[in-house]
């Protein structure tokens, strides 16, 4: 009797090596979900905080690396700028998915993204 | 040799997967989200653009947006605006003459409520500055003499202003960046983005686009009121946005042509949503200053929609946001006809 070409075994095979690939692909996109702080000086990324893991970090750049910001407990925010105006201060902590602050006259901007709860606007006008 | 052949066959099964997987995967990738922050026109520009050459198409607006920065702010040197400044008198381009047109046309319908010429005295008042101090009230009432928007004149391309007039677009310069991002990403391959100048939005190829109105008493990140809207473009003027602070007094940065003052009425903020960025721009600004009541025709002569928050933390909408208002803190409250 002859064999036949490709067995349940061979399928199984194949299946297992496609489970594999899908299971790369989904943490991949499970990465996603942790909350990322990104902090921007003149709109080029200097530094990515991940606030679901807590990480702390302190970063210090702007102009003249005079702004300092600050990453704790989940948490980031603006601890110092030369800046007249101190805006970028008082945007306080940001901690959900769209938080936003910036430094204008130092460049600086942090946002925060991922961990998107489902009910957040797209955008916010200000 | 049946082995050998299986395990070709295997190979071949698998790799097949794999490329349709990673074909899909491109066509995918080419289509994901990308997420871009600049600087222009004295803001932060982010933009959210999915679809294909994403990444391109985001870098053409920002030099679209920086291009009219050059032509348009006082504050660049040899900029179109600021040699009509200097001089009283110039020839400006096709574009610059058409945004000051379309402007001119809100001064008239606003009864100057917003004027153009308002540059003298913006420049006197200089709200954000570092050494921020109140100008002397002759001085106000002085410079506020000169802001009229009936001198401007215009002759094809030639445009003239008073003698003590100066143009400041600033209530309409990140509308209209909005614009210019809307005419790229119409001419690109993006299925939707959202561009955001300084607060003022451009959305892009969406029915329901979920939009959050900042509260005006909250920090940055706080919205207290979501309008559900198609795509098209949303701006706030808003008495938090430049604030200086002199003799324990607060002074933000929107000026009444009327006083030469800080506007003071029972707002805290207006938000416009329409379809251009210009308008939604200058609208927030002119509704501001006009108050509710006599806001509401301007915005129908311009088929424009609003959002009032006031003081007294009520919240007043237009008829086409009636039913795609939901108030997301419990302080305001959406006003009620009787």
């Amino acid at each position: 009797m002859e064999r036949k070409l490709i067995t349940k075994n061979d399928i199984l095979l194949i299946v297992v090596i496609i489970l594999i690939i899908g299971a790369g692909f989904l943490l991949k996109s499970f990465s996603s979900s942790q909350l990322v702080a990104e902090v921007y000086y003149d709109g080029k990324i200097v530094e990515t905080v991940n606030l679901t893991e807590k990480e702390e970090k302190k970063i210090i750049t702007g102009e003249n690396d005079s702004v300092v910001v600050v990453a704790e407990d989940g948490k980031i925010y603006f601890e110092k700028s030369d800046c007249p105006d101190k805006v970028c201060i008082k945007s306080g902590e940001l901690h959900q998915n769209g938080d936003f602050a910036s430094c204008l006259p130092e460049k600086v901007v942090i946002k925060v993204s991922g961990a998107k709860k489902g009910n957040e606007p797209d955008a916010i006008v200000y | 040799m049946k082995d050998k052949k299986k395990m070709t066959v295997i190979i071949a099964v698998s790799a097949a997967f794999l490329i349709v997987a990673a074909v899909i995967f491109d066509v995918i990738s080419s289509k994901t989200e990308i997420e871009k922050t600049d600087f222009a026109m004295g803001a932060v520009i982010s933009q959210k653009i999915t679809g294909r050459n994403a990444e391109e198409t985001a870098d053409e607006i920002i030099s679209s947006i920086k291009e009219r920065e050059n032509a348009i702010s006082w504050r660049i040197e040899n900029s179109e605006i600021a040699l009509l400044n200097k001089n009283k008198k110039a020839e400006v381009s096709d574009e610059t003459l058409s945004v000051l047109t379309e402007l001119l046309d809100v001064c008239q319908k606003s009864r100057g409520a917003v004027d153009l010429t308002i540059g003298n005295l913006t420049g006197l008042w200089n709200i954000g500055s570092e050494n921020f101090v109140v100008p002397e009230k002759d001085e106000i009432s002085e410079t506020l003499d000169a802001v009229s928007w009936e001198e401007v004149e215009i002759k094809g391309n030639i445009v003239t202003l008073g003698e003590n007039q100066k143009i400041d677009l600033g209530f309409a310069g990140k509308g209209l960046a909005c614009d210019d991002a809307k005419k790229i990403l119409d001419a690109s391959d993006i299925s939707e983005a959202i561009i955001n100048v300084g607060g003022s939005l451009c959305l892009y190829g969406k029915n329901d686009f979920t939009v959050g109105v900042r509260n005006p008493l909250g920090d940055v990140n706080d919205y207290m009121v979501v309008i559900t809207i198609s795509e098209g473009f949303v701006s706030t003027s808003g008495n938090y946005e430049r604030v200086s602070e002199f003799g324990g007094e607060k002074y933000h940065h929107i000026l009444s042509t009327e006083t030469g003052y800080p506007v003071e009425n029972d707002l805290l903020s207006v938000t416009v949503v329409c379809n251009s960025g210009l308008l939604s721009d200058a609208l927030s600004t002119a509704c501001y200053c006009l108050g509710y009541e006599k806001s509401l025709e301007l915005l129908e002569e311009y088929d424009a929609e609003a959002v009032f928050i006031f003081d007294s933390k009520t919240v007043k909408v237009t008829e086409g946001l009636k039913d795609r208002t939901e108030i997301k803190n419990d302080e305001f409250e959406l006003w009620k006809e009787n």
